[in-house]
């Protein structure tokens, strides 16, 4: 399976540049722009091209209901996707990097994956402590 | 006693931060990372900044001092997959002579400053750290600077 990156502007070859610098690449992820200048039409066509390719996808997009996110998820009438909107950078480097996609076909798993480790990964510096916990007992 | 698993140790002068705690810390597959600093075993504040990192990953962490690392690293469990962090080559050579078992050495960052000249664009020294290279390597440790992990590695030997 693949996930596809998208979002509006430079969302996705943002994120790009981001994943560049912190890991070189991840490997089975796409990322397609949704620039002013495109249409849905384009982004569709965009989608189907690679759709056609791997019918397992997991959209990673900017926002929950923006025109990227619907577009998504106007393919699941005839392929095997999920989609989901809000997700960062953290999660898709963690799911990205810790699952071989090629040989992933629950596209869903990878999706709860995505958020739950969004979810996991909010915060304000400071508030809550973080653990040290250096329980000796069972290991170091 | 047993021998600590350890999947991977790293030299980089920012010890945990995000390209260690997420990226390397999800692609070699650890769930405790121990900061091994004397630093960084004495302030709070380099503590919550790198425990935060670990917490959204998921995994452990702790920051021991290079002497409670020597003799205190046996005690671990074999479930605890860890990824020793440290900041320098010297370092690395005191734990590998106090008998910490590094087998493998990943150099990723070790930034410009004085008169330090580049092997590669994140990896700068003196000679202080290539003979620390150097003796790692006559101790029997694969030494290689790999910024990334789906960069090719390139082994110490071969540039310095």
């Amino acid at each position: 399976m693949k996930i596809i990156v998208t979002g509006h502007g430079n969302f996705a070859t943002g994120i790009e540049s981001t994943v560049k610098l912190l890991a070189g690449s991840i490997k089975n992820v796409t990322y397609i722009d949704f620039t002013a200048e495109m249409t849905e039409e384009e982004l569709a066509t965009n989608f189907t091209s690679i759709l056609k390719k791997d019918p397992n996808i997991v959209f990673f997009c900017d926002l929950v209901g923006g025109t990227p996110y619907k577009q998504a998820v106007l393919e699941k009438e005839n392929h095997n996707i999920a989609v989901v909107g809000g997700c960062n950078i953290g999660s898709l480097l963690e799911v990205g990097l810790q699952n071989d996609l090629t040989s992933v076909t629950n596209v869903h798993k990878i999706a709860e994956k995505l958020v739950t480790a969004t979810k996991a990964s909010v915060q304000e510096f400071g508030i809550q402590k973080p653990k040290i916990n250096e329980d000796i007992s069972n290991g170091i | 006693m047993n021998t600590p698993n350890i999947v991977l140790t790293r030299v980089d002068n920012r010890l945990v931060h995000g390209q260690v705690g997420v990226v390397w810390t999800s692609s070699i597959g650890a769930n405790l990372l121990l900061v091994a600093n004397d630093d960084a075993a004495k302030s709070e504040l380099q503590q919550e900044l790198m425990a935060a990192t670990a917490e959204t990953s998921g995994v452990g962490i702790r920051f021991w001092s290079l002497e409670k690392t020597i003799s205190t690293i046996s005690k671990a469990s074999p479930r605890q997959k860890i990824f020793l962090i440290i900041k320098t080559p010297q370092d690395a050579l005191t734990l590998a002579k106090g008998g910490v078992p590094i087998k493998k050495l990943n150099v990723g960052n070790m930034h410009h400053s004085g008169n330090k000249v580049s092997l590669t664009k994140k990896v700068y020294v003196d000679q202080a750290d290539i003979a620390a290279f150097k003796e790692l390597v006559k101790l029997g440790v694969d030494v290689y600077i790999q910024d990334v992990p789906d960069e090719k590695k390139i082994l110490i030997e071969d540039v310095i």
